[in-house]
């Protein structure tokens, strides 16, 4: 475990980009997280599905680096009565 | 008395002093007339007296000498203090459990992506960057500490 493959090292470069871009912006930096978090759990044989992951995230890193980003938030669902 | 010793250390330094003390020209003012009267003395002194002793040690030197602003220099043992305190910091990490050895994976059961959050961390906090081909080979507190050392050309 101790060399990463080649996509092992893509995700985890992409991974340093987005924490980086999302420094700045308040709400990214959890949802990121939890994101990359979440999709560690696939296998690593899966290689189609971590590759559409892989360039979704980048479509998304653009969208985040983009000037007019500024936050985000998100609905929980809550338990107060409508 | 303490009046006596500036006034000494007006009359050896007046000239060169004249242009690297801009702060003692109020202090010189007061100094100039008989030093009989001690009052103008017990307040300006005070607060100066330390800063222009200072500054009178260092014209001693000599007129060509220069300051520079920079950081404190880093030593094995700050490297080591800081890499320590920022991992203490992370939240992941259980402050009683680590140690200078202790393995991010195998010891503390972090993972690749905790790796690299803390890697980021060690940037912020030094100022630099880290290659990503080298930091994923930083596994141990002793590896980064080591690793900053040689960028760093810190040496004991």
């Amino acid at each position: 475990m101790s060399r990463h493959s080649k996509l092992q090292k893509q995700v985890l470069a992409l991974y340093r980009h987005f924490l980086r871009a999302g420094k700045d912006k308040p709400g990214f930096l959890p949802r990121i997280r939890d994101e990359f978090r979440e999709n560690a759990r696939i296998k690593k044989t899966d290689v189609m599905h971590i590759e559409y992951l892989y360039r979704r995230g980048q479509r998304q890193l653009q969208q985040l680096q983009d000037a007019n980003t500024k936050q985000l938030g998100s609905f929980s669902r809550g338990s107060e009565p409508g | 008395m303490a009046a006596r010793v500036l006034q000494h250390c007006v009359r050896s330094l007046a000239r060169p002093s004249l242009r690297l003390c801009p702060v003692s020209l109020a202090l010189r003012a007061a100094v100039v007339p008989e030093v009989t009267v001690h009052l103008p003395f017990s307040f300006v002194a005070d607060s100066r007296r330390t800063r222009w002793l200072e500054q009178s040690r260092i014209s001693s030197v000599g007129l060509m000498c220069r300051q520079y602003g920079d950081l404190p220099p880093l030593t094995l043992e700050t490297i080591k203090d800081r890499v320590l305190y920022v991992l203490k910091l992370y939240d992941k990490i259980n402050p009683e459990k680590l140690q200078a050895t202790s393995h991010f994976m195998k010891d503390l059961g972090l993972d690749s992506l905790d790796q690299v959050e803390i890697i980021m961390a060690m940037e912020d906090e030094f100022g630099f960057e880290i290659p990503d081909a080298e930091a994923e080979k930083l596994m141990t507190p002793e590896e980064i500490v080591h690793y900053i050392a040689d960028k760093k050309d810190v040496y004991e």
